[in-house]
């Protein structure tokens, strides 16, 4: 799953470590997230969505190897 | 939606090495005293020190620790399983006869201590892996 993270943060001028505490999550899950090496859980993702001023599937995008 | 998986707080980490600490002493002071090297001595301490380690809540839990925990534990078991199978097949049970010996194997302490090394290791390697090339 792509994500876009790292974009909106770079707009709303948030560190890693500040999306972390306001999701209350590790900065280490955050890194994961972005990089794709962890899916977060729904209910992960609609809070990263929430604090970001976003939705959700703005944020997240489903790829191709998903479906397989 | 707050979960708490794992029982003992973050400072039991260090309750978990001081018991392993104290298995190590013990079985040392154990082989000056009788001459032999009890590896369930030692088993002992490491079993019970790795299980307040592995089992103890991480400065920051959240479900990517969960995971990466139940990844590891998950591997853990698996690997644990075959080293003991191969130990208990190719040392304790190399001449084995069907009709009359009975199957040896090591104890639960030395299965329960190898397995929770693997797993403890094993998570830490996940969670170096996962945070890996992204310093911002």
């Amino acid at each position: 799953m792509k994500n876009l993270i790292k974009v909106e943060r770079a707009r709303h001028n948030m560190t890693q470590e500040e999306l972390a505490g306001k999701v209350k999550v590790a900065r280490q899950t955050i890194i994961a997230i972005e990089s794709g090496r962890f899916v977060p859980s729904t209910v992960l993702a609609f809070k990263i969505a929430k604090v970001l001023n976003s939705k959700t599937d703005e944020i997240f995008e489903l790829e191709d190897k998903d479906w397989l | 939606m707050k979960q708490n998986s794992f029982p003992y707080s973050h400072w039991t980490k260090v309750l978990g090495l001081m018991i392993i600490i104290a298995g190590i002493i013990s079985f040392f002071l154990q082989y000056r005293k009788k001459g032999i090297f009890d590896l369930n001595e030692l088993a002992i301490g490491f079993s019970w020190g790795f299980v307040f380690i592995f089992f103890s809540k991480e400065k920051t839990d959240d479900e990517m620790i969960q995971g990466l925990k139940f990844k590891a534990l998950t591997r853990a078991i698996i690997v644990a399983f075959f080293i003991t199978h191969f130990y208990n097949y190719l040392f304790l049970n190399w001449r084995y006869k069907r009709d009359h010996d009975i199957l040896l194997s090591i104890s639960a302490y030395q299965f329960l201590a190898l397995t929770l090394i693997i797993a403890t290791g094993s998570f830490y390697y996940l969670k170096h892996q996962a945070s890996l090339n992204e310093k911002e």
